[in-house]
């Protein structure tokens, strides 16, 4: 632990631990999941920090859209706070971590271009990015044509990424391949951030960002393979030759066709019950997925055990809320249809049954 | 003035036979802010449920195409001739005159744009192509090779050693022969039993193949030339082309534009409509208006049709009035300074508006450390200048003219005072001092300056929570009065136990900051318990009292950054004087005897003073009214208030 870590870190992180103390509690998770209908889960949910943000819309427009669109802007304020009170060095990585966001309100843009959605019906979609956001979504929205919405981002770090694509869009008709390379562009940014900092915060930072590429990459390749039925040389194409857990020879050997299930243990032998869960693929790959997030989430909260001045406490703290409001816009879109909760507590990243 | 305008909640509800007359009404005065209430619609299978929608879409598709149109004649769609409307256009009627012109247009523009297009790729493929002028190999033999399946093209940089790793199990050649920042030309070969391979590869690692028209063969120097000749010829065939559209944009352009503005007119309104909450028979509007014109919109409401319900709600100044758009009022002589609060952000509905003080310290701010008569002449004069137009270079300043001429006036006031003419301290007398030669005094004098102007900011905070009835943090917020208070106990137990020669008492001040102490530090607990949440501490008493230790020190730091700011008030006030000073030496340098050279880099030194310290001074200036001054009473936050206006032209 450098001086330079600890005077860095030392006055934004004691507020993160503070803020740590704000997430919801299993007693709160439980309690939310009791509730008999959508009104008794808000009233609940205005009890706790989310409270503020509901606040902001009369009960009677309270709907269960607007309640998870609401909610989101906590994760937003609370990426400024954090990113605004970190160094320098940490400031890059946070700052890439958020703009994950931007780059799925950038799909959601396209997709609402392709499907012919107007303005009004993809805003509620897009997260509240905020006024350092470079997305001209509703301009793009309203161009109501990919190639124009594309040319609206020249100039913005998407659109070189975007220009590629292009081609491809333009001869195949389909989002895929524009999406694939922003998602491919946006993660080797962001490793290359990590891969600036100093050896200690690397550390820490792969701990979470490793893992999370990691789980990224795999779920690609398997997915490419198993859904998309993509050849050998498309699925390595598609997929990073980079990662904390997850290397480049389990990719490409997913990539190859070896058996899955296999490769899924050897990569990650604590997991419990990878055959169960593998045995059909198309139904196993969401629940793979939440059990690694399930993974993530508990790396999360291990970066606040030891060293107190690290990068790994505002990351964790915020993917750790990030995941919480995920799990809060399911219950909510649960509780407005009525879903009973052995139903819906496989998408929760916080584990109900345990 | 020192409040935003006060705003008034109104709903109205309306027959939906008046509804355009009403939206008109709305709309006409730039009074009226709307609220989305279309959820409040009950009516789902009302015959017009989604007739607004569709006109809605239909109008913008035919302003969209209307624009298109008017691009491609080449005329200026911004400014639509405006006139007064009172039905939407008939989307039949628009669509046929649309239908019409875009026939006639469309034709000639698809030749253009297909000429044009075969330039854009002719271009790109001279740039692939040019870098590999040097290489002596037929292109077409070489994708034509009878055993060899080959792709020429561009890839992302990153892409290049992922492509190859995906090629690993066939024998392939991957050769850069180019490179660029972003992008490098590769030729990608293999056997022709793995083209399919091949293809899938390229295809997947986003290579962009450079695709050669059949008409080029030969070398790559022989392609550039005869690419370039083609080149011209199309450029030809384009000009011909636009002569047929001039002519056709010298027929319409009237009445193109008049349509235009029917058709934005006809959307904006069918967008409001949109925003409604639609019951059977009637609509429900909702939305904000200024409480001074509630009875003017009253009264233009009601002559519409007397079938209309009107009910309205007065909106108090409370902390949690957030929803509350912000229309700010100040006289036009502050308006300017108005741009710089709504720059850092627009007040909340309860908070003071802070442009009459920021009209009074920015330029005196600014004058302080910039104070010459001859410096701030030139800065008035310019600002006066941008201000009337009569400078175009100034005219792209807009709104920071005033703000400008302000700082130019009070920096000649304090030039008379410092005694400063163009860095001349030997014309004039200085009617309060030199800066340069008292170095000591201006710098005390700007830090004790600093602290009337914080405690300003701390009292208006103090004023701000009392109307807003946040005791808790009135009592113990870090700007409230426990912050004040041991701002004061910290500055007097320092010049008592500093400066013993003015007999402030030592103890009394000590215990005073003991207090204050107490009262930051302990704040989130007493906030808490005034509050009534329990428990009073989160994360047990060790969190708690780390967290302390990091709040006061912060605090401690603050109140001493934030008053040592104000010293470079004073160090920029002695720092134009020798900069001034510098110029002269320089000057005497190139011309001893003070001849032409002298003023000549006199000149130089004036343009480089106003310019470039007049700029930084404006940033330094600034950086003091956001940090030190807005942090300590103005939060922000508040909605800007965005008036439902069918008259774009009026509403920018």
């Amino acid at each position: 632990m450098s001086f330079n870590a600890t005077s860095d870190y030392a006055a934004g992180n004691a507020r993160v631990r503070v803020k740590y103390s704000t997430l919801l509690t299993r007693k709160d998770f439980v309690a939310l999941s009791e509730a008999t209908d959508l009104d008794s889960l808000l009233t609940q949910l205005k009890t706790t920090p989310y409270g503020a943000y509901l606040e902001l819309a009369k009960d009677k427009e309270l709907t269960a859209r607007r309640a998870a669109f609401l909610i989101r802007q906590r994760l937003s304020d609370e990426f400024h706070t954090i990113i605004n009170a970190s160094p320098d060095s940490a400031k890059n990585v946070l700052t890439q971590v958020y703009r994950l966001h931007e780059v799925n309100n950038l799909k959601a843009v396209l997709r609402g271009i392709v499907i012919n959605s107007n303005w009004d019906k993809v805003r509620f979609v897009l997260f509240p990015f905020g006024p350092e956001g470079v997305l001209p979504a509703q301009a793009m929205v309203e161009s109501g044509n990919v190639a124009q919405a594309v040319e609206l981002l020249r100039g913005t770090p998407y659109y070189d990424t975007l220009a590629f694509a292009m081609n491809r869009y333009s001869a195949e008709q389909s989002l895929f391949p524009i999406e694939v390379a922003l998602d491919l562009a946006y993660w080797r940014e962001l490793w290359s951030e990590v891969k600036k900092l100093s050896r200690e915060d690397q550390d820490y930072a792969l701990r979470i960002i490793g893992s999370m590429l990691d789980m990224n990459n795999l779920m690609w390749a398997i997915r490419y393979s198993v859904y998309h039925k993509l050849s050998e040389e498309e699925v390595i194409n598609y997929t990073l030759p980079i990662g904390y857990r997850v290397h480049d020879d389990s990719i490409r050997s997913i990539a190859a066709g070896a058996e899955i299930t296999h490769i899924v243990k050897n990569l990650y032998p604590d997991l419990r019950n990878v055959d169960d869960v593998l045995l059909d693929l198309h139904t196993g790959l969401p629940r793979l997925e939440m059990m690694l997030e399930k993974q993530i989430a508990q790396k999360c909260h291990g970066v606040f055990e030891g060293n107190p001045f690290q990068i790994g406490i505002p990351l964790g703290y915020l993917v750790l809320l990030d995941y919480e409001i995920r799990d809060l816009t399911v219950l909510i879109e649960a509780k407005a249809n009525q879903i009973p909760v052995d139903k819906y507590s496989e998408f929760l990243t916080f584990d109900l049954m345990k | 003035m020192f409040y935003p305008q006060e705003m008034t909640e109104i709903e109205i509800i309306a027959p939906a036979k008046d509804l355009i007359a009403v939206t008109k009404a709305l709309s006409g005065q730039g009074i009226f802010s709307q609220t989305d209430v279309n959820y409040l619609g009950t009516e789902k299978n009302h015959p017009q449920a989604n007739l607004w929608q569709e006109k809605a879409a239909a109008y913008s598709v035919f302003e969209r195409r209307l624009h298109s149109i008017l691009l491609s004649l080449g005329v200026d769609k911004t400014n639509p001739k405006q006139r007064d409307y009172d039905t939407l256009i008939e989307t039949e009627k628009a669509k046929s005159t649309i239908d019409e012109i875009e026939k006639q247009v469309k034709e000639l523009v698809d030749q253009i744009n297909l000429e044009t297009k075969k330039i854009d790729h002719l271009k790109t493929v001279l740039m692939q192509i040019e870098p590999l002028s040097g290489i002596d190999v037929d292109f077409s033999q070489l994708q034509n090779a009878k055993y060899v399946a080959s792709i020429i093209g561009i890839i992302p940089n990153e892409h290049i050693e992922r492509l190859s790793t995906s090629l690993a199990r066939i024998p392939h050649e991957l050769f850069t022969l180019s490179q660029k920042p972003q992008k490098s030309v590769v030729w990608l070969a293999a056997s022709r039993d793995n083209s399919d391979m091949l293809d899938r590869a390229a295809r997947s690692a986003y290579l962009d193949p450079i695709s050669l028209p059949q008409d080029f063969k030969g070398t790559p120097a022989q392609i550039v030339e005869s690419v370039k000749k083609t080149i011209q010829e199309s450029e030809a065939r384009i000009k011909e082309l636009k002569e047929p559209l001039a002519d056709i944009r010298k027929a319409k352009e009237t009445e193109l534009t008049d349509l235009l503005w029917d058709i934005k007119c006809s959307h904006l309104t069918t967008n409001a409509i949109l925003k409604y909450g639609r019951l059977k028979y009637t609509y429900i509007i909702v939305g904000w208006v200024f409480s001074s014109q509630v009875e003017n919109l009253r009264s233009k409401l009601k002559a519409i049709t007397e079938d209309i319900v009107i009910e309205t709600r007065a909106t108090k100044r409370e902390k949690d009035s957030n929803d509350v758009p912000i229309a700010l009022s100040n006289p036009k002589l502050l308006r300017p300074f108005q741009m710089l609060v709504s720059n850092y952000a627009e007040p909340k509905y309860g908070e003071l508006d802070p442009t009459p003080l920021v009209a009074i310290l920015f330029p005196l701010l600014f004058g302080t450390m910039f104070g010459d008569v001859g410096h701030g002449l030139v800065l008035a004069v310019l600002g006066y200048l941008g201000m009337t137009k009569k400078l175009k270079f100034m005219k792209g300043l807009g709104g920071l003219n005033p703000i400008i001429f302000a700082c130019g006036i009070v920096s000649m006031i304090f030039g008379f005072l410092y005694g400063s003419l163009f860095g001349f301290e030997d014309i004039l007398p200085a009617i309060w001092l030199r800066p340069g030669e008292s170095i000591m005094t201006i710098l005390i004098i700007t830090i004790v300056a600093g602290v009337v102007v914080l405690s300003v900011g701390y009292l208006l905070n103090i004023y701000n929570l009392i109307k807003m009835k946040d005791w808790p943090l009135l009592f113990f917020g870090k700007s409230g009065v426990a912050g004040l208070w041991l701002y004061w106990s910290i500055i007097g137990t320092g010049l008592a136990l500093v400066m013993p020669q003015y007999g402030l008492p030592k103890i009394p001040f000590i215990i005073a900051t003991v207090i204050g102490v107490i009262a930051i530090g302990g704040a989130e607990v007493f906030i808490r318990l005034m509050e009534g949440h329990r428990p009073l501490l989160d994360g047990g008493i060790g969190m708690f009292s780390v967290q302390v230790f990091f709040e006061l020190l912060e605090v401690f730091i603050s109140y001493l950054s934030n008053t040592l700011s104000f010293v470079r008030v004073g160090a920029f006030a002695v720092a134009h004087g020798n900069l001034s000073g510098v110029f002269f030496i320089l000057g005497r340098m190139v011309s001893p005897s003070e001849g032409i050279g002298y003023w000549i880099v006199f000149l130089i030194g004036m343009v480089f003073i106003v310019g470039f310290e007049g700029l930084i001074v404006g940033i330094q200036t600034m950086r003091l009214t956001y940090y030190e001054i807005f942090g300590k009473f103005f939060n922000g936050g508040g909605k800007r208030f965005e008036p439902l206006s069918l008259h774009p032209a009026e509403n920018d």
